[in-house]
């Protein structure tokens, strides 16, 4: 027996000696973290995924036939194909556990990428560039890029968190990588006050970091100009109605997720709107240095709109045709039906004669007789009328033509869209270009600045500066007269719906101003029906009854993360 | 007398799993063909069989020789209780069936293989012959797969081959050949009906008929046989029969020095594929030709010490049509009738737009070939310590196996012609165009396995009463895998490592007690996690060797006996190795600069899984064996198998705020229960005239506890609580009568719906059919029970075997072009002509026919889910042993005559549908074999 223990320990120590390392992974095969960190360029690739996790509005709704802009939404626009999970909105029949879009879990990954960019960042080998006498500089500049990097990561993990809280109200504040083991009861939703005040610390400490203008090559990456205009866009989104105002949701034991503190005390109020009027000021004092200016719609909307003076912050985009696919007029190369304008948005064109505007009006027969004359310029910039031209023919919107009522997933509507639609596609041979999809836009701040300012201040100058800055660019008359502040917000309302149709912004506007007359307004379209003349005869008529209830003024935190987190309320 | 006795014994060992009768017998060992007279626990111990207290089930090879196929697996249908055996294709060179011990329970459908061990190294069974085999056993419970630990818990089979004995030479010589024909064929319709039925479904479209009157009178008179052709395509491209032969020679003796076992086997089978080049150069039938060669040795160096080489190769050569035998029984179904004729008047070869010639197709096309080579070599040096300690050994095994595969495939094109006839003449439009063949030699694949095995055991009786038994065992098994390639990190070998080992105590013929065990680790976790202890403990005690039961006449033996404990699956699913590092991938570009120049994103993959650990699955199993009047065997154990730690997606259970993607976590949970009987019975009238029977039968059903699911609307799309790959579709509710009743029912959203298309109930009840209607309907194509029955005779030197073999509680699904018409605007299988019209519309049980696309009936659902239970007479022998005076020209030795059968005929409910088989619904058929053989001994 002895010498059988005496076996057994050496059995046991060949055992134990012959395992070490034995079973462990030989050598990296694939980028491990170390290995992707430990290259400048794969650091950069780190960053630059974040991007990618930008909102695309041209395909913000998805569905397996062609995806619906959040336009659809709202009464901007009807779907026109009629099942679409757009139309959830529309119908009211969306929830907690049946979203038309759930973005909670994708913007949560895309701020973990910050993190792990600022974790890893410093593991990045430098040798080689480092006092490298060939590359002299080259270190220097890499180290300032990285620390733009840091700043850039941060900025857009404030974007995120903003696209966030217009949603879902207060979130959780994710300031780490989280492990696999976090105990997931200490993660908690912070108050929207709280989520407000990182985001606009974290504007205000990258606006500090961040270049005015990113250096040749790198144009598109963010700016201490981006940084102030997400700033402008959240401030006007805190000092707005809904986020001050709770009483539509009585009896919700936790306010704090859906409005800020003391948003009833005027005096509050008022800081608020001076705080949104000095955050778009702080973006127009850098129009000169940073170069933004107006533009035309054109090069706005077109295939080169990347290089846009105008754009401030835009998501750009690989050479693609899928929006052309869904947005074409139907009888074009094998479209699949799309956002189709509303009669609702087409009435906010004014009309214009003798270089005076005057809003347009049904009851007037001679606008009725022919309802698209005279109008303000940027509707046929912007929206595809009946019987005009479209890639060199007329667009057949009436009933029994082409493109109109009766053929399969025509407009619902009357109207088709121009806004962003590249019209020289040739789908049929495949034709792609690039789309750059508009976050902020200098037009937008002007409408932000004016906005907040009506409120704080009425009746100041730079109202009516601003205001026909834009109507100018338009090719519309400038501001007539003095309204008062009740009018010049209408004004205001009104110019932000048509300047700024398509571009994901009304959606969240009517949230903002609790607007529950648009909200709730039946969607309208036009039946058009060709006389005998050759003519046509335009009948506007109630599409589709909206619902809208007053729990939409957020979405739902989605119901299988509440099942994971049931310690959310 | 004395060649009579031999030839019986040989037969009878060849007949049936271990016979009990020859030879005495001893009360404890009469459960004979269910337990054998001793057990190999490892390859270094044996033990009594009635010392077992674990849960096994084994088959001899002799009885394995009754099934005429070339593939070994296709021979184990029915024989093994609690391995389940499921057909794949019946092509030469592509047979193998999947095997499930005890059903499954795990998630994975690439990771559910059973391990399969060859004289203890692991290997692969399906290049072996039937003739080089002794035994095969599955491990069932966690008492007996203890030992392989973290890669036991899918079954492990154990295959022990011959082996030489003290003995003369004997010389075993068998011959078998036979004719194959195809088990069944799919009914296609002829042209008359398919352009008489496709005039339906287009006016059922709302469009006009494409067939004109004088079109369908050519049709039906068959007038034209080129402009109107009427082509049966599996008539032309497939003949009746075809070949199948075994051929086996082998030695076995020793004496108590060496002791060998040599063996070669050549096995040739053949499809159906007609008109081939004979040469095999440019076209091939499919045909698998096998060599096995063997040689089994003990060698005692010493007294003590001795040697035990195995050592054995497989050289496979197989040809077939080019692109598979898949892609020519889809085209067979696929081309209509009407398509074409299979020669144009001036003797090219038809064909259009839309179909290529089937025939041409074959012969013209090239062929695709692969050599395989297996070979597996073992060395096993054992030393006993008799003189030291009485009963200790010292053992030390090594084994290398591999297995190669090339591929060389030839192909080229070759023209064919549209023809039409212009008023005088016949015209010709041109398809393709002939090239010269070319060779693509580059598909390659390979494993091969290294293991070192060190052993140490303990084996002695005391006093005649105290058995003891103790091995430990180093392992060490080293698997490289080249076969999965898009597996990340597969360039590096799998490792499995530990120590194993068993104590066993029994004491007197009564009580049994073991522990079994193994600490092994593995290279697929992070460090410090890469190791897991798996022990396992049994009971038995023998009831009838107790006094009070020692005299009864009736319960001859009882055995009752339980265990319990825990095994594992070492499962990779997904395409990562070592899910435990942190990967990056490109992933999430973007575009910058002033010409929107892109750059490349780089994001985490899935975040590394650093707790990743192999499945954990604790078994119970309680059983009994019993033989009542010495000659009634009943066996039956009851498994209770609970698994944890199943990787599944964590969907459901990961917050999203984490902002982490995990692919896999163990975080699955499912149970899976059944029980194996077996039954056998077995009397003689007289010295002349012996009969037996044995019944199997096996059942197993598992829940998935829980899978961390994503979040559901509805209940109905729920899948945590029912079965491991529960068929979720829409609950079909028959075809709908009339637009009165389309209008009131809820709306189904797939496509417009007319009288005669498929009704859908509406689960959730929200009004409408669409995808969140779908429930579970039906069961897996898995079988929950499976049974076998084995009838056996002898009359002087005439013996006759047949085994029924049977499965229920699966369902099949029918779908494709060989059950729905008119896909793609491709042929119509028989089943369409009851079809749903106005006239049939009571006894209609195929929905409208339609010219296009119809996703309404095309979803998946109940509808075309049918029963997928079938009984088969898996094969019929009938053997005559020669008289004894036929003896004298072959001294000691004997000659067996027998006709065999093989997979005779099914009984099923599926021949309405286009003929299906349940076992196989589309591709290359079974096969169905009718052989003689002969049988030498000397």
């Amino acid at each position: 027996m002895k010498s059988k223990v005496y076996i057994l320990g050496i059995l046991s120590l060949a055992f134990l000696s012959a395992c070490e390392g034995y079973l462990d992974k030989p050598m990296e095969t694939t980028y491990d973290e170390d290995m992707t960190f430990a290259s400048y360029e794969n650091a950069k690739s780190v960053a630059y995924s974040m991007y990618a996790d930008l909102p695309q509005g041209l395909s913000q709704i998805w569905a397996s036939g062609g995806s619906a802009m959040l336009a659809s939404a709202t009464d901007e626009a009807e779907f026109a194909v009629q099942n679409h999970n757009v139309q959830k909105f529309n119908l009211g029949s969306w929830m907690p556990s049946d979203m038309p879009e759930n973005p909670f879990n994708n913007y949560y990954a895309a701020i973990r990428k910050a993190y792990n960019f600022l974790d890893n960042v410093d593991k990045i080998n430098f040798d080689d560039v480092k006092d490298n006498p060939d590359q002299p500089g080259t270190y220097e500049t890499y180290l300032q890029d990285i620390e733009y990097f840091k700043s850039e990561v941060m900025l857009l993990r404030a974007y995120f968190m903003f696209e966030l809280i217009k949603r879902y109200g207060g979130v959780p504040i994710v300031s780490e990588k989280f492990d696999e083991d976090v105990d997931y009861s200490t993660i908690q939703r912070a108050s929207l006050e709280d989520c407000v005040n990182e985001i606009v610390y974290w504007c205000d400490e990258t606006a500090k970091v961040l270049p005015v203008v990113q250096p040749e090559g790198r144009e598109g990456r963010l700016t201490a100009g981006v940084a102030l205009a997400i700033k402008s866009q959240v401030l006007l989104f805190a000092a707005s109605e809904l986020w001050n105002n709770s009483s539509w949701a009585a009896g919700y034991s936790n306010p704090e997720y859906i409005s800020l503190p003391n948003g009833e005390d005027s005096s509050v109020r008022s800081a608020r709107w001076k705080a949104a009027v000095d955050a778009a000021k702080a973006v127009i004092d850098l129009e000169g240095e940073a170069g933004y200016t107006l533009d035309t719609y054109d090069n706005l909307f077109g295939a080169t709109s990347y290089n846009s003076p105008e754009i401030i912050f835009g998501r750009r985009d690989g050479r693609t045709n899928s929006f052309e696919t869904v947005n074409f007029p139907i009888s074009y190369d094998n479209v699949t039906g799309g956002n189709c304008p509303s009669q609702n948005l087409v009435d906010l064109f004014q009309v214009v004669e003798n270089n005076v505007a005057s809003d347009f009006d049904w009851a007037n027969p001679d606008q009725a007789a022919d309802p698209y004359a005279n109008r303000d310029p940027r509707l046929a910039q912007f929206i595809v009328t009946n019987n005009s031209m479209f890639k060199s023919r007329p667009v057949e919107c009436w009933t029994g033509g082409i493109d109109g009522d009766g053929v399969r997933n025509a407009t619902p509507t009357g109207y088709y869209l121009r806004k962003y639609v590249n019209s020289n596609l040739d789908l049929l041979r495949g034709e792609t270009a690039y789309h750059t999809w508009i976050l902020i836009r200098l037009a937008e701040v002007y409408l932000n600045y004016i906005e907040a300012l009506n409120e704080y201040s009425p009746g100041h100058a730079d109202i009516k500066i601003y205001y026909d800055k834009l109507r100018t660019r338009a090719g519309m008359p400038g501001l007539v007269g003095t309204p008062g502040q009740d009018e010049m917000r209408q004004l205001i309302r009104r110019e932000r719906a048509v300047e700024l149709c398509f571009e994901g912004q009304r959606f969240w506007d009517l949230r903002r101003w609790m607007d529950k007359a648009s909200l709730t307004a039946p969607l309208r379209a036009v039946e058009i029906t060709r006389t005998s003349g050759g003519g046509f005869q335009y009948t506007p008529y109630v599409l589709e009854s909206r619902s809208f209830e007053d729990k939409m003024y957020f979405y739902p935190i989605p119901q299988a993360e509440l099942l994971k987190m049931p310690h959310w309320k | 007398m004395k060649h009579m006795k031999n030839i019986s014994c040989l037969l009878l060992c060849w007949v049936i799993v271990g016979v009990p009768g020859l030879g005495a017998r001893t009360r404890t060992t009469s459960m004979d063909w269910l337990q054998r007279d001793s057990v190999i626990v490892n390859q270094f111990s044996e033990v009594p069989a009635w010392s077992i207290s674990s849960s096994i089930s084994r088959v001899k090879g002799s009885k394995l020789e009754k099934t005429f196929t070339q593939n070994v697996l296709n021979t184990l249908y029915g024989e093994i209780p609690g391995l389940t055996v499921m057909t794949g294709s019946g092509e030469p060179g592509s047979d193998s069936p999947t095997l499930n011990a005890r059903g499954f329970n795990t998630l994975s459908t690439t990771d559910r293989s059973v391990l399969v061990i060859v004289d203890g190294f692991e290997s692969t069974l399906d290049h072996l012959s039937a003739h080089e085999i002794e035994s095969i056993t599955l491990l069932k419970d966690a008492s007996a797969a203890a030992i392989y630990g973290m890669r036991a818990a899918n079954g492990v089979l154990l295959v022990t081959t011959k082996r030489g004995a003290i003995m003369p030479l004997q010389v075993n010589f068998t011959a078998q050949a036979g004719i194959n024909t195809a088990f069944n064929r799919p009914e296609f319709l002829n042209s008359y009906d398919y352009a008489r039925l496709y005039n339906e479904a287009r006016v059922n479209d709302d469009l006009l008929p494409f067939y004109n009157n004088e079109a369908l009178e050519a049709y039906r008179t068959g007038s034209d046989k080129y402009l109107y052709p009427d082509v049966n395509w599996y008539d032309e491209v497939l003949k009746k029969t075809s070949v199948q032969q075994n051929y086996d020679l082998n030695f076995r003796g020793g004496n108590e020095t060496v002791r060998y076992f040599a063996l070669l086997n050549v096995s040739n089978n053949n499809g159906f594929f007609k008109g081939t080049d004979p040469a095999r150069e440019t076209s091939s039938n499919s045909t698998l030709t096998r060599y096995n060669i063997r040689a089994n040795i003990d060698v005692n160096i010493t007294k003590r010490l001795s040697a035990h080489l195995n050592l054995a190769a497989s050289l496979e050569d197989q040809k077939g049509p080019a692109g598979g035998s898949w892609n020519v029984y889809n085209k067979l179904a696929n081309i209509t009738p009407n398509a074409f004729p299979v020669y144009n008047p001036n003797g090219t070869y038809g064909g259009s737009a839309t179909f290529s010639n089937p025939v041409g197709d074959l012969l013209e096309t090239g062929m695709d070939t692969y050599n395989a080579r297996t070979i597996l070599s073992n060395l096993n040096i054992r030393y006993a310590f008799d003189n030291k300690l009485q009963g200790l050994e010292l053992a030390v095994g090594f084994s290398f196996n591999n297995y190669f595969i090339g591929n060389s495939n030839k192909s080229r094109k070759y023209p064919y012609y549209a023809v039409a006839f212009d008023g005088t003449n016949y015209v010709y439009n041109q398809y393709s165009e002939k090239t010269s063949m070319s060779i693509d030699d580059s598909g390659a694949s390979q494993w091969r396995n290294m293991s070192y095995v060190a052993s140490i055991g303990y084996h002695r009786t005391f006093s005649d009463r105290h058995l003891v038994g103790v091995d430990v065992q180093f392992f060490n098994d080293e698997n490289y895998k080249q076969a999965n390639a898009d597996l990340k990190d597969n360039q590096f070998p799998y490792r499995y490592i530990g120590l194993r080992g068993r104590a066993a105590y029994a004491y007197d013929q009564r009580y049994m007690a073991e522990f079994s065990w193994s600490y092994q680790g593995a290279n697929l976790y992070a460090p410090g996690k890469q190791f897991g202890f798996f022990p396992a403990g049994s009971l038995g005690w023998i009831v009838s060797n107790e006094d009070f039961l020692q005299d009864n006449d009736v319960l001859t033996y009882l055995k009752i006996r339980g265990s319990y404990g825990l095994v594992g699956h070492a499962s990779i699913v997904g395409n990562k190795r070592f899910a435990y590092t942190q990967d990056y991938k490109y992933s999430g570009g973007y575009y910058l600069g002033p010409s929107n120049a892109s750059v490349s994103g780089m994001m985490e993959d899935n975040v590394a899984d650093v707790n990743r650990t192999w499945e954990h699955e604790k078994r119970l199993n309680v059983g009994f064996e019993l033989t009542l009047w010495d000659r009634f065997d009943v066996s039956v154990d009851y498994f209770h198998h609970k698994r944890t730690h199943i990787l599944v997606p964590p969907t459901g259970a990961i917050p999203g705020v984490l902002g982490m993607t995990f692919a896999q976590l163990n975080l699955g949970r499912a149970t899976n229960r059944g029980f194996e009987a077996s039954l056998g019975y077995r009397d003689a009238v007289g010295e002349d005239f012996e009969y037996y029977a044995r019944a199997n039968v096996w059942f197993a059903r598992n829940r998935l506890d829980y899978q961390a699911e994503e979040f559901r609307l509805y209940d109905n799309l729920i899948r945590t609580g029912h079965c491991i790959d529960q068929p979720f579709g829409l609950e079909a509710i028959g075809l709908f009568r009339d637009q009165e009743d389309i209008d009131n029912s809820p709306e189904q959203t797939f496509s417009d719906v007319r009288p005669g298309d498929i009704k859908y109930r509406d689960v959730n009840g929200d009004g409408k059919i669409d995808n969140q209607d779908v429930t579970a309907i039906g069961k897996t194509s898995n079988p929950e029970l499976t049974g076998s029955l084995t009838l056996g005779l002898r009359w002087k030197g005439l013996d006759f075997e047949a085994m029924f073999y049977g499965v229920t509680g699966r369902t099949v699904y029918l779908s494709g072009n060989t059950y729905w018409a008119f896909m793609n605007q491709y042929s119509a299988p028989a089943s369409a002509l009851d079809r749903w019209t106005e006239a049939t519309k009571d006894t209609a049980t195929y929905p409208r026919l339609s010219s296009q696309a119809n996703p309404n009936n095309t979803q998946y659902s109940s509808f075309w889910q049918k029963d997928g239970s079938f009984l088969k007479l898996k094969y019929l022998e009938v053997g005559y042993t020669l008289p004894i005076h036929w003896g004298k020209v072959i001294p000691d030795g004997g000659i067996r005559l027998f006709l065999n059968g093989t997979n005779l005929f099914s009984v099923h409910k599926l021949r309405k549908y286009t003929n299906a088989d349940p076992e196989g619904l589309t591709g290359f058929p079974q096969m169905r074999t009718f052989s003689a053989g002969l049988k030498l001994t000397f």
